[in-house]
This record gives C-alpha cells, sequence and structure tokens, in this order.
C-alpha cells in the first residue's frame, strides 16, 4: 500500500486517479462518481495556495497550447453539460462530442467544421490529462477536478453559462434534429 | 479544512498568506522562484514550514542557484514509486525523452559545452536526430505534444529543435545523478564508468564480484 505522499506523486503526475470508494486515502479529496462505487483521488490545496502568487511575482505556469482555444472549449463543455447549476457541476452529464464541436462553431461565430472538430480534439487532450474533462469515444463529461471548485468560482461559472445558454440551446436543438 | 491546513494552524494571519504564495508559487510556476520575490522563501522559518507542506505532498524545496527556489519529489517518495513500478509516461515519450537528454545534455556535457550538474541546456536536439528514431511521424507528433504539455521538453528558439524542459529544475541532487548514471549505462554500458556504477548500485554481498 502506497503512503499517502507516494499517492500525492502520483495524482500530481498523472492526474486524479479512480479507485474502489473503500481505497480513499486520508488527506486527499475525493469526488465521489456517479455510481458510488468509485471514487476519484484529488489534490485539495487549500485556499491562498493557487496561481494568484504567479502573476504578482511575473512568473508562469508550463504554457497551455492554443490556450484561448482551450479556454473556450472547457467554457462549452462545462455549460453542456452542467445541467442543473442550482446543484455543483459534478458528476454533470456526458454530451455528445457533435453537440460539443456543433457549439464550439457557434461560439467561434461559424467557420470550418473539419478546423473547429480538430481544434476541439487538441483541446480535449489537454484537458483530459489535467482532469478537467473525462474522454469516451463518442461523448465528453465534466472531469473530477470541477468537484473542487469552491462556490465563489460557482457564481463566476454560472455567470459564463448564462453568457453562453443561447449557443448551448443552440447546439443541443442542432443536436436534436 | 483540507488536511494541509493543520500544519498552518500556528501562523498568523500574515505569515500564512504568506507561506501558502511560496507554496502555490514553487508547485505551479513553470521556472524556479526567486527567493527575495517571496517572504515565504526568504524568510528561513516560514521557508521551513513551506518545506513541511511541500512534504506531506511527497515533495520538498529543491535549490536551483543561488537564490532561486522550486519543488520536487522526495527521493524516499521517487524510491516508493520506482519500486511499485509506477510511470506515468508513455515508453514513446520516455524514449524521446531520452533522446532529448541525451544531445542537449549528455553529449554537450562530454565535449565540456556544458558544465555542472544541470539538466537544462541551451544546444537543442534536432528535429532531423529526432526523426531519425523509429517512431512513427503521427506518435511522434502526440509524444511531443505530451511532453511539451507536461514541461519536459521545450521548443527551441526559431525551431532549431527541442531543449529539456523547465520541469527537469525539479529534480533533486540525487535525482539529478541517478539520471546522469541511467544515461551512461544505457549510452556507453561496457565503459570503466558504467562498471563502476553498476558496482556501486550492486548488493554489497555482490561488490566487486566480476561475474555479478
Amino acid at each position: 500500500m502506497s503512503s499517502p505522499q507516494a499517492w500525492w506523486a502520483k495524482i500530481q503526475t498523472a492526474g486524479p486517479l479512480r479507485v474502489p470508494t473503500g481505497d480513499a486515502i486520508p488527506g486527499l479529496a475525493t469526488a465521489y462518481d456517479d455510481d458510488g462505487a468509485f471514487v476519484w483521488l484529488l489534490p485539495d490545496y487549500p485556499e491562498g495556495a493557487g496561481h494568484a502568487t504567479l502573476a504578482e511575482i511575473g512568473s508562469a505556469p508550463v504554457p497551455l497550447e492554443h490556450p484561448i482555444e482551450t479556454r473556450r472549449v472547457m467554457a462549452v463543455v462545462l455549460c453542456l453539460c452542467w445541467h442543473d447549476q442550482m446543484t455543483g457541476p459534478w458528476p454533470g452529464r456526458p454530451v455528445e462530442r457533435t453537440t460539443l464541436v456543433t457549439a464550439f462553431r457557434v461560439l467561434r461565430g461559424h467557420g470550418d467544421t473539419e478546423s473547429a472538430r480538430s481544434i476541439v480534439s487538441g483541446a480535449l487532450n489537454q484537458l483530459q490529462r489535467a482532469g478537467w474533462v473525462l474522454l469516451e469515444p463518442q461523448t465528453v463529461r465534466l472531469g473530477p477536478r470541477v468537484a473542487l471548485w469552491t462556490a465563489t468560482d460557482l457564481v463566476e461559472l454560472r455567470e459564463i453559462c448564462r453568457d453562453l445558454a443561447d449557443i448551448r440551446a443552440q447546439a443541443l436543438g442542432e443536436a436534436a434534429l | 479544512m483540507t488536511h494541509l491546513e493543520s500544519h498552518l494552524a500556528q501562523l498568523g494571519d500574515r505569515q500564512r498568506a504568506e507561506v501558502l504564495a511560496a507554496f502555490g508559487a514553487v508547485r505551479l510556476s513553470a521556472d524556479p522562484i526567486i527567493e527575495a520575490s517571496l517572504p515565504g522563501l526568504r524568510d528561513i522559518t516560514l521557508r521551513r514550514v513551506v518545506d513541511r507542506l511541500l512534504a506531506q505532498t511527497g515533495r520538498t524545496l529543491v535549490k536551483v542557484d543561488a537564490g532561486r527556489w522550486t519543488a520536487g519529489y522526495t527521493d524516499e517518495v521517487v524510491d516508493e514509486l520506482e519500486a511499485e513500478g509506477w510511470q506515468p509516461l508513455p515508453e514513446i515519450d520516455r524514449a524521446l525523452l531520452v533522446a532529448v537528454l541525451v544531445h542537449s545534455v549528455a553529449v554537450p556535457r562530454s565535449q565540456g559545452r556544458l558544465v555542472g550538474d544541470t539538466w537544462m541546456s541551451l544546444h537543442p536536439t534536432s528535429l532531423a536526430e529526432l526523426n531519425r528514431m523509429l517512431i512513427g511521424p503521427g506518435e511522434r507528433k502526440a509524444a511531443l505534444r505530451r511532453l511539451r504539455a507536461a514541461g519536459l521538453v521545450k521548443i527551441a528558439a526559431k525551431g532549431a529543435g527541442y531543449l529539456p524542459g523547465p520541469q527537469l529544475q525539479r529534480l533533486t541532487p540525487r535525482a539529478r545523478r541517478r539520471l546522469e548514471e541511467e544515461l551512461v549505462m544505457a549510452a556507453a554500458p561496457d565503459s570503466p564508468l558504467a562498471a563502476v556504477i553498476r558496482d556501486r548500485r550492486a548488493p554489497v554481498s555482490q561488490q566487486g564480484d566480476p561475474n555479478s
């Protein structure tokens, strides 16, 4: 059995890990998966230990590739998968990849579908490695890291989803046709 | 309250904020943090608390050079993960990373063009060098993208190839030494230096045994 420190190292190097619920590790945050039999192990940092300081001292994390498009894709995934915004976003509902590409195209003001599909695919791979989304062959859902968003974070994120409400409706409507 | 909060209980509000700022910075910043830029690193007492927090998460403060700090995994945690066979990087990614380390660091160091035990370098590994490896172009491209995203390699200026990424600065002194030994044994397994390394690593009962 690994030490708690080794579990920390594992989730920091490989992203959130899914283990049977009975194997939860003291000191790590958890997000129960929707069947309740499994739990995602997540890093649990105190408030104030985040990215805010980096900007103040002119430092930066390892850069995202295509950061603007990747953040847009995350915003679209959030707003499509977070079906009940009276509660938290985890675990949310899966969304078809085609619906996601449609929503992303609308957000960018339409444009080439193949290019949108390629950007979405690259962004999803980056987001999956960090635990922000979970990918299935045909569908995408929110990753367990969203379970750690605070009430303050959710206020801002609900605002983003309100701004994207039309795009959400349009994408889900188009997909339903 | 998170598990880590209990290690901050003795601190006042200001010291707590300074410790958490330094803890977050050394953990998240791609490059090392200048000690003078944060009270949590500048003040030796607060720096010890930062190190204690990092220890709870399997890491330790690593001094990169005079006055710059980052965080890396402790040697104990590395030993534990190694014993378990933990390996988050796919084999192709590791092969490409090793190629970059050999061409950008090990070769220049052996030629005296790079001094010290750093794994950072200004000598790019050319794309032609990486293209020579028996890895398909699609797999190679995907692996290099993953390595870039992880900060393990970076693109050299003017597209001249790849360099070791900023995460290599997180290696502890022992990890830096072990990496160098691994490359010696991989690149020149029959060399006298490789024999010395093997002998040093062998169990005491086998040391000096010519048949081992």
